[in-house]
Order: C-alpha cells, then structure tokens, then sequence
C-alpha cells in the first residue's frame, strides 16, 4: 500500500524542507515544489491526495502576491484537498480560500499560520491540520479490498489504456495510481469491491459492472461509467438534466461518483437488475434465438424506455435535417462534401480489394450488380446530400431520447428485461432518432456474415414499405437477414407506435446515421473482409435511401400548392397531405376528413356527422342518446384526426369547433369544390 | 434562538459576532438545525483566526460591518440566486 502523497509548494526553500522532513516523519511522501509552475506540473500527474500550498508562491516581499491561492482556485484540481498555509495571515485571504460559493466547494479545506499558535509550533499545528485533512477531506478508502476482475485483467493499467489509449508510456505508472484512487474513493464506505467486466466502451469511456460490499449488509450491484473526467462529468450532467426519475424496475439511478484530476467514475444502480448476469443487446442478439431478441425490443421501447417518451413531447418548427447534420457534429457548411466523396471512392476500392464484386461508383451513380446479372442504379449519396435539398417538412415530434441507442447502451438480463446504459448524448431531439439509431446499429455492428448481395436484399426489404407499420418480407432470405429483418420489423413497429406512421423522416434519419457511420471510415488503412463488406452495406444502402427520397422529393414538387401550403385530399390514393407532409390516418379518421372536406369552410352539424360518418340514422336515437354519442365518438375522433394533422394540436387551424354546434374544416383561399 | 429556528425556516441568518461569545459555536448550531440556511458573519473588528472558525463552521461569509449599502445588496443578492 503506497504511503499517502502530499505536495507541499513554498519558495522559501529551508522552510520548506524543514516542513518536509516533518511530515516525511510522521510517514507521508512530500512532493516538494518551488514556484506555482513546478506545483502544476507536480498535480497534473495526479498522484497527490492533499496539497500544502504557501500563499505568496512567487515573491515573499510581494504584498500582491496570491499565486499560491490562485493555483488553488483552478478548476482542474478541484479534486485534490488544499491546505493553505502564509507568513501573513489576513481576513480577505481566508474568506477566498475558505468560502462555499453556488455549487462549488471552497478551494482550500484550511488556511494555516506559518508562525503556530498558542503552546503550539508552527510544524505542530501544520501536522495537526494535515491529519485533520486527511480525516474528513480525502475520502480515499486505503483499506478497500479490491479485485481488479475475476482473473486480474482489469489491473489499473489495464484499465488506464482503454480510457486513455494515447497517453504517453511514462506517464502510466501515475496515473494507474490515481485511477486505484478513483476506485479507493467512489466505493469509499465499502469494505471490498469486484470490478467484473467491460460491458461497453467508447472513446475516452467504459462501462463496467461492480460488485461492492459494505463491512455489515449485502452485496450491492452497480454498473460503473469511468473514464476521463470531461466525459463522465458530461453524461452525469446530462443524467441529471434529461433522465426521468422513476422508482421501481427499469430505473437506472446515479448512486455516487467520485473524482481525481484526470478522471472521474460514477455508480449507477439499475433497478432489478442482476448486473453480473446482463449482457449487452448486441451479445443477447447474437445468443438467442431471433423470437426473444424481438421480445427484448418491445420491453426496451415499451417498458425501459416508456416512461422517457411520455415526458414532455412537442412539435417543434425546425425541420428534421437540421437536427440530422447536428448527429454528424457539423452542419452541411462545416462538413466539407470532399470528405464525403473521399470515403465514397475509398470504399468502392476497398470493396473491389476485398474481393467483394457487384459494386462500383462514378462521380454521380453507384452501380450493384447482383449475383444473378442484374444491375441497379442508385445516386452516389455524396452529391445528393449537398445538391439536392432533401426536406422533411415541420414540425418535427421531439422529446427526451437517449440519443446513442445501439447494441452497446442497452443491458438485457437473462430474462430478456432491458435496461438503458451510457447517457453521453441523451437530451431533447427529434424522437425518431432513437429508432432509427438502434435499426442502423442492427445492420451495421451487429448483423454479421451476410454478403453484400444479401444485404443488398435487406435493404430492398427495409425500403419496399410506405409507412412504418407495415409487415416486412421476411421470406426466402438466409437465417441472418431474416433474424435482422425480423428485428428492425419490430423496432419500425415500435417506432409507428410512438412517434407516428410517417416513413420519409424515418428515412431520413437513416440517411445521416448511415452518413455517420459513413466518415468512420479512414482512407488507406487496410480492413478485413467482415469490415469492408459493412462499409459497403452502408455506401449502398445510402445509395438506395437517397433514391427513394429522391423519389418522394419528385413526388412534392408534383403536387399541387394546396398540399404543400395547408390541407389536401388525395382522392384517387386515398392520402392526405399536410403542409407537405402526408398524413395515414385510420378508416374513420379518413371518413371523418373526407366529410368535413367535401363541405369545407361550411358548418357541420353534429346530428349531420353522426348521421354521415358513423351511420347512426337521427330518427333512431334519443336526444340524450346523442349527446352521449357526441362526447363518446365525435369528440374523441376529432381529437384524434387533430392530434394526427394539425400542426399543433392544442391550437387547430384547419378543424376548428363551432361552439354548441359542430366543426369546420377551414381552407382559406380554396378554389370552389365539388360537392 | 434555537427556539426561534425551530419554529421557522429562514433563507439567511445574519450572526453579528460581538454579540455572541463564540460566533463559530453560533453558526455550528444554525448548521446541525437548519442545515439548508445559509449563515453571515457580520464584525465591527475582523480577525483572521475567527474568520477560519466561522467559516470552517459551515458559515457562508465573514463581513466587515462597515460594507457600504450597495456593497450589502450585492452580497446578499448574490447568496439568493
């Protein structure tokens, strides 16, 4: 067990290395250092547990002299508990160091005379105030018994080179020690704790489960975020803002966390789940059979999640591309268009390399020749992205989503129960996002061994619907495609069940998470087969996206301006369009339209629709028989029809009541109408 | 003044120190019954060594008394938001 660590800055140097000698006898290691830079560079490797920090660290005969006070005001050693210790003791001094402000702890934890006290000397009460530190400020548990994973693979540098893989090789000896402090503080009131595996990594990011235990009581289970401290504070603020907090199963809540200078970790507790047992959604798919992965689906969207999309949902005006080139982290200014088309070209070559035939691009077609000859042509995504201007029109339905949903963020239990993990980009977004995010991951990280004329046949699948509650085709195809087929067919289900029917913005956002997987790919390193036959699958399937919104993009400029400007009806398919949008409503949805469309701006009576619509014949009801027909069906489906075609529902411009009487439908400037 | 805290909450207490024998006991009380209230110290004479006591206690701030009034607003604006 290391002696524990403290630097001790002064540049009076036998001063300090009286003190020194002081507390080297009482058995702390002292770090000694000379001006505020040397104390900097002392701090940034990490290893201090307590700081002695001389106020007047420059220039003793300086009056204005504060460095030492103002090293010990800087954010990033926030961590580290500070002793302030002057020749020249004054109020002002001790109000700074030692005064609690919004949020924030004082930067010093005390403030010391050089010069000792009543009966007491100077190096007495320095070692006094150490101790006392040490006692109630560094919170590390020395006595913590800890298993770094069941066989030891998780040892502190182990742990060091998933989290900070570029870190220089001298530095890691540092900074193992301060990551086993980490550890010594997040689980500081247990007795022993077992770090058991990696659930799931990102950059600068991991994910582990923890089994703690305290001196008296029972195990307890946590899976643990650790990593550096910018992105475990980051996820934790977002926890904290965005991440309803419900009691009961499925509940993920943050338990504690702790922090040192460069990292940080923090406890998660989710509710009724056997951490040790759980797996990742991309292991549980590849493990069982394709009928529980389609359970685990529903319980994720249904169950885990349920509780997030219930919670403040709204239209908002934007535009769903403008939120789509935020997932890419650029906007179409920023990203440059060459960067796209270099990993176009790059991909092709890789393919052909590989020895994956089929496919090839030019500067504006991507062609897929299939096994048995036959040749398609689809837009190379590049120059679609940026020529044509794709738009799904406003509003957009938004509201909490997890924002990273992928076969790595969700843990499913033995049972096929799910629990969401990894908060890192959780927040107010379009709530497609989620769905479409977790159907890409299917067919890009997790969907293995296919070909890519297989995977050219998913993707025919996937593409054939006109709106998402349709079945897929899951017929003669090979077992993956089919078990990947069946999955998406249940996430797409889900998706019309929650954020509505509507396929072009599904599309859409498939597009840019294709588009983002897209730019991971790097130019002249070399992949394997399994690697470029993915990279493939999404150049094509972007390629294929791109045409069939090319499709539907020739399809608005096709219609008629009432359409795209308020409310239209289009007979001969049966299909209304919104301001641009096309709205699928149910059969009585569409009845009830039709009706208030064909007598548009005119009033219709209630007795008239009850009469029309739902075929109740006035002669055979009771007056009070109608007025509860009226609130039980009229009300709920106008309601209903509003909820699917106004832009916003609390405030209808186009099905507007008519007190006491009926409803209107409300076309200004409508051009006579048949009757 | 236990009595007093027992019966209401208060945002801010305000602890004049010449008026109490010990103005860190003082605030170490408010701290243990009402542990959300934020306490100032205010002094006509400031010492350093009280200052740690105060503050150490769990006291927000040490103010000098003769703080102008604008200075006095500000503070105690800043300590509601």
């Amino acid at each position: 067990m290391a002696k524990a660590t403290i630097l001790f800055a002064d540049n009076d140097y036998d001063f300090l290395e009286t003190r020194s000698e002081f507390l080297e006898d009482e058995g702390y290691a002292v770090l000694k250092a000379r001006s505020p830079e040397e104390a900097r560079n002392i701090l940034d490797r990490g290893r201090v547990q307590l700081a002695i920090l001389d106020i007047r660290l420059t220039d003793d005969r300086d009056g204005g002299d504060i460095s030492g006070l103002e090293l010990a005001q800087e954010a990033a050693y926030r961590s580290i508990p500070k002793i302030m210790l002057t020749g020249f003791p004054n109020v002002e001094a001790v109000r700074i160091a030692l005064r609690h402000r919004i949020d924030e702890l004082p930067p010093a934890v005390d403030y010391i005379s050089k010069k000792g006290e009543e009966g007491k000397k100077g190096a007495e009460v320095l070692i006094e105030a150490v101790e006392r530190a040490f006692a109630s400020h560094v919170r590390i548990n020395r006595d913590l018994d800890i298993r770094w994973g069941r066989q030891d693979e998780l040892l502190p540098p182990s742990l060091v080179s998933l989290v900070d893989p570029d870190l220089p090789s001298g530095w890691l000896a540092d900074r193992s020690g301060e990551l086993e402090d980490l550890i010594r503080k997040l689980f500081y009131s247990h007795s022993q704790v077992t770090l058991g595996r990696v659930l799931t990594r990102r950059e600068g990011w991991i994910l582990l489960n923890a089994f703690a235990y305290p001196a008296q009581g029972l195990e307890q289970q946590f899976a643990v975020a650790c990593g550096q401290r910018v992105k475990v504070a980051g996820e934790k603020d977002r926890y904290t803002s965005f991440v309803p907090q419900t009691a009961g199963n499925r509940s993920s809540s943050l338990v504690d966390s702790a922090e040192t200078v460069h990292f940080e970790a923090a406890a998660y507790r989710l509710g009724g789940c056997t951490v040790g047992e759980a797996m990742t959604l991309a292991e549980f798919y590849h493990r069982q059979p394709t009928d529980r992965v389609v359970a685990a689906v529903d319980d994720l969207f249904q169950v885990a999640l349920r509780p997030w999309y219930e919670q403040g949902q709204e239209k908002q005006q934007q535009p769903l591309d403008a939120f789509c080139w935020e997932w890419l982290g650029a906007d179409e200014n920023t990203l440059a268009r060459a960067e796209l088309e270099k990993r176009v070209t790059g991909i092709c070559r890789a393919a052909l390399a590989s020895g994956i035939v089929g496919l090839d691009c030019s500067p504006h077609k991507l062609t897929f020749r299939s096994p048995e000859g036959t040749e398609f042509f689809y837009p190379q995504p590049a120059p679609y992205l940026y020529e044509r201007r794709i738009t799904v029109s406003p509003p957009t339905l938004c509201g909490i989503t997890h924002g990273r949903l992928d076969g790595a963020s969700v843990l499913v239990d033995r049972t096929g129960q799910t629990w969401v993990v990894d908060f890192g980009r959780t927040g107010l977004g379009p709530l497609v996002r989620d769905f479409v995010s977790l159907e890409t991951s299917v067919k890009f990280d997790v969907l293995t061994g296919a070909d890519i004329a297989q995977r050219h046949e998913l993707e025919s699948r996937l593409l054939a619907m006109c709106h998402l509650g349709e079945k897929i085709d899951t017929e003669d195809v090979g077992p993956e495609v089919e078990k990947a087929l069946r999955v998406i067919d249940r996430i797409r289900s889900q998706a019309a069940d929650i954020v509505g029917p509507q396929i072009d913005p599904y599309l859409m956002g498939l597009l840019f998470c294709a588009a983002e997987r897209l730019l991971r790919y790097r130019p002249g390193l070399r992949y394997t087969k399994g690697e470029a036959v993915t990279f493939a699958h999404i150049l094509l399937s972007m390629g294929m996206m791109c045409q069939r919104l090319a499709a539907w993009e020739d399809r608005l400029q096709d219609l008629p301006s009432q359409a795209t400007e308020s409310l239209w009806i289009d007979v001969d398919n049966q299909e209304v369009w919104v301001e641009g949008r096309l709205v699928t409503l149910s059969p009585l949805g569409f009845r009830l339209l039709q009706y208030l469309y064909d007598h548009a701006n005119q009033l219709c009576k209630r007795a008239d629709i009850a009469e029309n619509v739902f075929d109740v014949e006035h002669s055979d009801i009771s007056a009070v028989e109608l007025k509860f027909l009226d609130k039980d069906q009229i009300n709920t489906n106008i309601s209903r029809l509003r909820k699917a075609v106004e832009p916003n529902p609390n405030h209808p411009k186009y099905i507007v009541t008519v007190h006491g009487v009926g409803y209107k439908l409300l076309l200004g400037d409508v051009a006579g109408r048949d009757e | 003044m236990a009595g007093l805290l027992e019966q209401q909450t208060y945002d801010i207490v305000i602890v004049d120190a010449g008026a109490v024998t010990s103005a860190s006991e003082v605030v170490s009380q408010i701290h243990v019954l009402r542990p959300d209230t934020r306490v100032v110290v205010v002094t006509v004479s400031p010492h350093w060594k009280i200052a740690r006591a105060v503050l150490l206690a769990g006291a927000t701030d040490y103010l000098y008394k003769s703080l102008n009034k604008e200075e006095i607003l500000m503070t105690f604006r800043s300590l509601l938001e």
